[in-house]
């Protein structure tokens, strides 16, 4: 269930015995695994993505284990260490059992010592976040041997000699030790007792739909701020995982309806989730996702009793999260179609900043290829709908709209672009400079616009639904379908679709 | 060689070739576009990001005249032809006619082992070039720009159902094509040459006998006419000329059209192109225009001497700069070191903060007290709008992101007349007027006016593709003008590192002891017997040349890098430390006024592999920390 194992008082009693352990001279060890994303969709195969997760947690749920742990969770965590010399042992270790966990990977340590009295934990908090920047510049080059030769090249990641063979669709290609390590963890997650290997899809080409997938990135806002205002290693490890905790459980929660072998989730550790989801399930997911964070993160924050200072109660009661997805065809690198849902996860979170939205979502549909270069350019026009805040009545509004604008047959859109219009002359369609008709009718084309909205149905019940008079000849023009409105509509359409 | 403008006039209806444009909703399918102007803030009406005007794709337009060409070879009864270079004759005759596409092998079926002669003209499929040959393709055709103006039209048309005898269900299909607004017909040009003198009158007929380009054929459009006007003059008329009789020079290069510079790692059907010109394309570049123009370059000393590994000169790796020129002569064109930063925000427009003095001085911190009064400035959000800041990733000398554009390639298996199956490749390629610099070192004497009839020439172009084309550049050249000396970047620094120790408390016996030393291209450390997945980043390296004892700090990633031989038809793959890395060391005993001697050698020579090719050049003491710390 949900939400059920998190008890902060525990969490803070356990720090509190580590802190009792750790001795006099104890030191706090860092770690902050390099490049994770990379590593994880390096291969854009769902099951070796999802191994590469498990092998992560596998490294986290090792790290909490033992009785010096504060917190470890996505590929970070913190431990304690009773003097120099063992902290620099424990720092070796960790970075030595990454390596083999992951077959190559590479994470950053360092360390520091744990001042008591006054401010001076917080200060060490804060000293080894700072510390640990650093040392991720400073860390080992990821491991791995590189190939000859084109042909030599791993048939998943590319990066690395592939010397492994493996048999994909009666064909033998040879993948490189980290991809085929992967692959083996992956297959081993969620089997059934007695099964040899869990479900699992193939390809992603299994999720999509009609050959179309979405990419979900999210992540939390404004969790810097959160963190630096951390006062005690209490504090720290109960945030760290009550954050983890809300975004598990609202993840899982929210993807729980699509079926297992119709979705990856990529490693949802502290407050990042990436997700392949069929793009139908876009419109369903964000919402539950938001929702249900921003409930969980509540119920925890009232479950921490005192534990945490008001500043950073305040803070963690008003988790809020960014969230990017991209919806493309399959044909596009797993790789780069996460890249991208993180540059529109980025432009969520600006917009959460600029309007003070607790959450936001942004995504684009990717039509052409030159959608995905660059950062998503994002109007600041009163009828731009991207990025929008889910869960809120604009959000409602728009998907009203979408779905009224997704009814009209899209033949009749071409009229938006269709009028043959000379290399130059101002019309909508093409415009020397962007700028919009002198005439507010529209000329010619608003003509055209309006005989096609007076006699449609589905045209004037879109007017309706945005609470446009259509009978208004300078509305109609004015207030016709914008870019952001039509791409919701086409995102809308993967749901109507997928029913 | 010989230059030629190719003429393609669209009688009646217009060309219909996907691959390059954004489709409009309500369409189905668009023809291929510019992209003229920045994409617009999605207003109202606004309802295409880019909207250029029409051309045609030189890959296209190749595909069209090598068909055409083939067909005319094969009708003559004398020649035999492959088809799209895969080496096969799908004439009767051949074992492999018929063949399935992917079986592709190098063509030798003009005789004697050659390739055809479509293959001599358009290229072939192979890896590498022969030792007598001057280019892959004996054709460089670039892409068709519009003449005159145009319109875009919506090209309707249904599906029937013979049964029912009306229109087929859910297939209306809307095209989007540019047709012709004044009197005469859609008309395009493209520039282009030819390399060999006897593939003129071949390249002459395969442009008459091409009727058609591009798709929907039987729906009235692709109908062409296509003309060769020959140029009498040859295309080199820049006089040859570098700023002095010796010194460094820096090139300043301008891309005419779009340039593909080959990643190491790239997805089998998504290829994307680097954001700078390594050192390798750069020489490879300038050899191959020299191939052209020196009658017999492998024998002329001149040429061998500029373009040998060891006596050569060194090709600089060139990175993005911005589209109005720097002034500095001392700019610098290279990556921002790793400890730059900018706001997560708008990093373009809110200014550069670079963090080695902060890392520097939190390395000096010895208390959780010394590393708050260290750390509460080294955390400081952007000035400008509060926003945390990151890593800055781009060019010192670039005002904007890299433009790039993306493109669908398919290949065609002519037997079918289809495309054919999973041969549609994306290609990203770098954008025409983007504008990189670098500079070109060591240039021997006797070499200078090769060099300069190369650059000069208007025919050096750089990455994959040149015969579609692709990274042909304008070249301009200028003295590269030294830095301020070391010791005065080195006091500097001091001066700077003591102010900011200082501001946190903090002192350090370390100043004066401490040399700074940035990546300006990456680094393959030199040692050849390493283990290639040891975990050297060259700090081992730089601590010898400079006689460090260690490396205090360093902050550097880690690329897989490469080089492609097209004589031998080789890859060649290795672990390099990342430009933009930075590696703070530490003298023992001495202090850096001791070792300038050892450290402009180490400016001048580079260190580790490839040097020839622009790696391992460093820059020590880089003004860069001083500037940009203050920005903030």
């Amino acid at each position: 269930m949900a939400g059920a194992a998190l008890d902060p008082k525990q969490i803070a009693d356990r720090v509190t015995r580590a802190v009792a352990a750790a001795g006099a001279t104890p030191w706090l060890v860092g770690y902050d695994a390099n490049a994770i994303q990379e590593l994880i969709t390096a291969s854009g195969r769902p099951i070796s993505m999802r191994g590469a997760s498990e092998a992560i947690r596998a490294f986290d749920d090792e790290v909490n284990k033992d009785e010096l742990s504060i917190f470890g969770g996505g590929g970070r965590g913190v431990v304690l260490a009773r003097s120099r010399d063992e902290a620099e042992r424990q720092q070796d270790a960790l970075v030595d059992r990454y390596r083999a966990v992951t077959r190559g990977g590479v994470v950053a340590t360092c360390a520091v010592p744990l001042e008591r009295g006054g401010h001076a934990e917080a200060q060490s908090i804060r000293w080894l976040r700072h510390r640990l920047e650093l040392a991720k510049d400073a860390a080992l080059p990821p491991a791995g041997e590189l190939p000859d030769a084109k042909q030599s090249e791993c048939a998943y990641c590319r990066a690395y000699r592939g010397s492994r063979p493996r048999k994909r669709d009666e064909q033998i290609e040879l993948v490189c030790a980290q991809c085929d390590a992967m692959l083996d963890r992956g297959r081993l997650e969620g089997r059934d007792p007695g099964d040899r290997f869990g479900e699992m899809s193939q390809s992603i080409a299994d999720i999509a739909t009609e050959g179309w997938l979405a990419v979900v990135s999210a992540d939390g806002n404004n969790l810097g701020a959160l963190f630096e205002a951390l006062g005690s290693l209490v504090e720290l490890a109960v945030v760290s995982s009550v954050i983890a905790a809300s975004f598990r459980d609202a993840h899982e929660r929210a993807i729980a309806p699509i079926p297992e072998a119709k979705r990856v989730t990529l490693m949802t550790g502290g407050d990042d989730v990436r997700a392949f989801l069929p793009p139908g399930e876009v419109l369903r997911y964000v919402p539950a996702l938001v929702e249900t964070l921003e409930s969980e993160a509540a119920r925890h924050v009232r479950a921490t009793g005192g534990l945490l200072s008001k500043d950073v109660n305040d803070r963690l009661g008003k988790l809020g999260i960014g969230i990017g997805a991209v919806i493309a065809h399959v044909y596009y690198p797993a790789s780069r179609l996460v890249e991208y849902a993180h540059q529109l996860e980025d432009s969520a979170k600006a917009a959460c900043r600029r309007h003070d939205w607790r959450s936001g979502f942004d995504f684009a549909v990717v039509t052409t290829e030159d959608t995905m270069v660059g950062r998503p350019v994002r109007s600041t026009d009163r009828a731009a709908l991207r990025p929008l805040a889910p869960c809120t009545e604009p959000w409602q509004a728009a998907l009203r709209s979408a779905d009224a604008l997704s009814r009209i047959p899209s033949a009749q859109l071409t009229v938006l672009a269709a009028a043959p219009t000379a290399d130059g002359e101002a019309t909508f369609a093409s415009t020397k400079d962007g700028a919009r008709p002198e005439d507010a009718e529209g000329g010619e084309l608003g003509n055209l616009l309006r005989y096609q909205v007076a006699r449609s149905e589905a045209w004037r019940a879109w007017y309706d639904a945005c609470g446009v008079d259509w009978r208004d000849p300078r509305a109609v023009f004015a207030r016709r379908p914008t870019r952001d409105a039509l791409e919701l509509a086409r995102l809308l359409g993967f749901q109507e679709r997928s029913r | 060689m010989r230059a030629f403008d190719l003429i393609v006039r669209f009688p009646g209806g217009g060309p219909l070739i996907g691959g390059a444009a954004v489709t409009p909703p309500g369409f189905h399918a668009s023809h291929a576009r510019l992209r003229d102007r920045e994409p617009n803030d999605g207003k109202p009406g606004d309802d295409e990001p880019y909207e250029g005007k029409p051309y045609l794709p030189a890959t296209a337009l190749r595909g069209a005249l090598r068909e055409s060409f083939e067909a005319l070879l094969r009708g003559t009864g004398e020649h035999r032809a492959c088809a799209g270079g895969d080496g096969i004759d799908p004439e009767p005759g051949d074992p492999d006619a018929g063949a399935a596409a992917g079986a592709a092998r190098a063509c030798t079926l003009g005789g004697d082992g050659t390739p055809c002669l479509a293959c001599r003209l358009f290229g072939t499929q192979r890896a590498s070039i022969g030792c007598t040959e001057r280019a892959f393709s004996g054709l460089v055709l670039g892409d068709a720009a519009l003449v005159g103006s145009h319109r875009w039209t919506a090209r309707p048309s249904v599906a029937l159902a013979r049964a029912s005898r009306s229109a087929a269900d859910q297939q209306l299909v809307f095209r989007r094509i540019p047709e012709a607004t004044g009197d005469g017909p859609l008309t395009f040009r493209a520039e282009g040459r030819v390399n060999e003198a006897s593939l003129e009158p071949y390249f002459d007929a395969a442009a008459r006998a091409t009727t058609h380009l591009g798709a929907g054929r039987s729906r009235g459009l692709a109908r062409v006419k296509v003309a060769v006007e020959w140029h009498d003059a040859p295309p080199a008329s820049k006089p040859p000329a570098l700023p002095a009789s010796s010194g460094d020079v820096r090139i300043r290069v301008t891309l005419r059209a779009p340039a593909l510079i080959g990643a190491s790692i790239i997805d089998a059907n998504y290829r994307e192109t680097r954001h700078e010109i390594p050192g390798a394309a750069v020489r490879g570049a300038i050899g191959f225009a020299l191939r052209a123009l020196v009658p017999d370059a492998d024998r002329d000393p001149a040429t061998q001497d500029l373009l040998d590994a060891e006596r050569g000169a060194r090709f600089g790796f060139l990175y993005p700069a911005g589209p109005m020129r720097d002034e500095r002569k001392d700019r610098i064109s290279g990556p921002m070191p790793i400890t730059a930063t900018w706001c997560k925000g708008d990093p373009w427009n809110h200014g550069v903060r670079d963090t080695l003095f902060d890392r520097l001085a939190l390395l000096h911190a010895a208390s959780a007290a010394e590393a708050e009064r260290v750390a509460r400035p080294a955390a400081m959000p952007c000035p400008r709008c509060d926003r945390p800041m990151r890593t800055a990733h781009r060019s010192r000398l670039a005002s904007a992101p890299v433009e790039t554009r993306t493109i669908v390639r398919v290949a065609m298996d002519r037997a079918r007349q289809s495309a054919r199956d999973g041969q549609l490749f994306s290609q990203v390629l770098l954008a025409p007027g983007t504008v990189l610099e670098g500079t070109i070192r060591g240039i021997p004497t006797h070499s200078r006016s090769r060099l300069a009839q190369a650059l000069g020439s208007g025919i050096v172009s750089f990455g994959r593709g040149p015969s579609a084309g692709w990274g042909q550049a304008c070249i301009d050249i200028e003295s590269a003008r030294p830095l301020p000396s070391i010791a005065d970047r080195a006091a500097a620094f001091d001066r700077a590192l003591r102010d900011r120790l200082q501001a946190a408390g903090l002192t350090s016996d370390r100043i004066g002891r401490l040399v700074p030393v940035t990546l300006w291209s990456p680094l393959w450390p030199s040692d050849p017997d390493r283990d290639p997945t040891d975990a050297e980043d060259g700090a081992r390296e730089l601590c010898a040349a400079v006689g460090a004892a260690g490396c205090y700090l360093a902050a550097r990633r880690f690329a897989r890098d490469g080089a492609w031989d097209q004589r031998t038809g080789k890859m060649s793959t290795f672990r390099a430390t990342a430009a933009g890395g930075v590696f703070v060391l530490e003298l023992a005993q001495a202090t850096w006024r001791d070792v300038v001697p050892r450290l402009e050698a180490l400016e001048r020579d580079g260190v580790g592999q490839r040097r020839d090719q622009g790696f391992g050049q460093v820059l020590c003491f880089d003004p860069h920390f001083r500037i940009s710390s203050q920005n903030g």
